[in-house]
């Protein structure tokens, strides 16, 4: 890719994959590094890629890199996530996509990212299944728990708000 | 039959999900957790989120779900699996003709708040967060690549080449800053100038100091660790010409110096004729410093060479590389 097609792709994506990763880390300053990274590998590797698949392999970095960073966390995060979980603003104070958002918490690593792919960037099953390394049965169903699963936040959400 | 090992059991067990894992490869998937307790623990935590067990009926509600899910689309729809149906229907993953048959079993079915429940699902990126450096991301400047980065280098070397190489007037030659030389021939007097770091420095020869050797017809010249070598050419009144000039630098390893016949026109020329200069000068390796200096930089084999043929150019054929170029010049 030449260093024009590399340019566009920042102003194209690095916004897209800074909000994938944002919702994974919750941390600004973390997500941003992430997003440097991944650009940097691109920018590492640009003359094997090819500019129209420069946004599969920027998430698929972005969500190889998560999946290291998430691991890493998770010995370390449990308490904090413990008093974040309380700490949450009130109900009532927010509207459906924020109470979506912050569903996206409850769900499991996988089903974020492949929700995210799906619903973000519009990616088919065989996309998300290239991008997270699943097959694409493995990709359906994660999607098809993390639906579920948002329903039943939303509607025990809705049964609060109404009570 | 393929092994079960830390790549594929996951498939292995979606296998087992969608009740496409027969008897052998169930109890080898079984074995292989049991095995592995840590997968085990990771799958029972992050994917199945209940206890695993090779007896089915042990599976959880959420599970069975699963395993219609992968196989309800042939199915009629029902209030069992009209969840199922509508977060396909969401995902553009059931026919028009089946959308058509959901949509009117959930208006009769009351059911319309659950399809808009699962489109609430939908999730919509908010586009006020951005990554705000993106200029810190861009890069500047061209990618040039391999082979315009070679042909840059090949081009920069001729452009030093054609500098040091390059002529205010016709007498102009390449070493003239570093080294000239002006001959007296009726006083056998030499000046010759020299760079010495930048410096010039004149040496006035005596004539005590110019030494004739008779049997190679030269006459040599020494000053400090520069050792013109100067032919006497026999048969010409008053008349020395220019035969080879070598430096030789402190232990007396030679470092030859071309020196162009031009230089030496205004001391040789009223007393030879331009045939005997041309065949007078012997040329030698001017371009030697440069070819180190571009070969150090570029890591390339640089090589030149002149042609021999009879022409009115001085053609200078220059190796770079893979890369040759031509230099010609009127003579």
């Amino acid at each position: 890719m030449t260093i024009k097609e590399y340019n566009i792709a920042v102003d194209t994506y690095a916004d897209n994959i800074f909000r994938f990763v944002l919702k994974h880390l919750k941390d600004a300053d973390a997500s941003k590094d992430v997003v440097q990274d991944c650009f940097a590998k691109v920018w590492v590797k640009r003359d094997t890629i090819d500019a129209k698949k420069v946004k599969s392999y920027l998430f698929t970095t972005a969500n190889n890199t998560l999946i290291d960073a998430v691991r890493k966390r998770k010995f370390t995060d449990d308490e904090a996530s413990i008093d974040k979980h309380y700490s949450q603003a009130p109900l009532k104070n927010l509207d459906l996509q924020e109470i979506l958002h912050n569903a996206l918490d409850q769900l499991s690593d996988i089903q974020r990212t492949v929700i995210l792919l799906r619903d973000y960037e519009g990616y088919d099953y065989s996309e998300i299944g290239e991008i997270t390394n699943l097959k694409e049965s493995q990709v359906k169903v994660y999607i098809f728990r993390a639906r579920k699963k948002l329903k039943q936040i939303l509607v025990s959400v809705e049964a609060v708000l109404e009570s | 039959m393929e092994k079960i090992n830390k790549h594929n059991y996951e498939a292995f067990y979606l296998d087992y999900l969608e009740g496409n894992l027969d008897e052998i490869n169930q109890t080898m998937l079984f074995d292989f957790l049991e095995a592995n307790l840590a997968l085990k623990a990771e799958l029972e935590d992050d994917i199945l989120e209940f206890s695993l067990s090779p007896n089915t009926e042990n599976l959880t509600t959420f599970e069975k779900e699963d395993l219609k899910y992968l196989n309800y689309l042939n199915d009629e729809i029902c209030l069992d699996n009209v969840n199922d149906f509508i977060i396909s229907d969401l995902e553009n993953d059931i026919s028009l003709e089946k959308k058509k048959e959901l949509d009117a079993f959930l208006i009769e079915h009351k059911l319309e708040g659950d399809k808009k429940q699962f489109q609430a699902t939908k999730l919509t990126p908010n586009l006020a967060e951005v990554y705000d450096d993106k200029a810190g991301l861009k890069k500047k400047g061209m990618v040039i690549p391999l082979v315009i980065r070679i042909v840059s280098v090949a081009a920069v070397g001729v452009l030093l080449f054609n500098f040091v190489g390059s002529t205010d007037s016709e007498y102009y030659t390449p070493r003239q800053s570093d080294f000239a030389l002006q001959i007296d021939t009726l006083n056998h007097k030499f000046e010759i100038n020299l760079a010495d770091n930048n410096a010039v420095k004149t040496h006035k020869l005596k004539k005590s100091k110019i030494e004739k050797n008779d049997s190679t017809n030269y006459i040599e010249v020494k000053i400090d660790s520069i050792q013109p070598i100067i032919q006497d050419l026999p048969n010409q009144n008053n008349t020395i010409v220019i035969k080879q000039i070598i430096l030789l630098d402190k232990d007396s390893s030679q470092v030859p110096i071309r020196i162009e016949t031009p230089d030496f026109n205004d001391a040789i020329v009223q007393s030879t004729t331009p045939t005997e200069i041309d065949n007078g000068i012997k040329l030698v390796d001017m371009y030697q410093p440069i070819i180190s200096l571009t070969n150090s930089y570029t890591n390339l084999d640089v090589s030149y060479k002149e042609s021999t043929k009879e022409s009115k150019y001085q053609v200078t054929s220059i190796k770079l590389g893979k890369f040759s170029f031509e230099r010609k010049i009127r003579k």
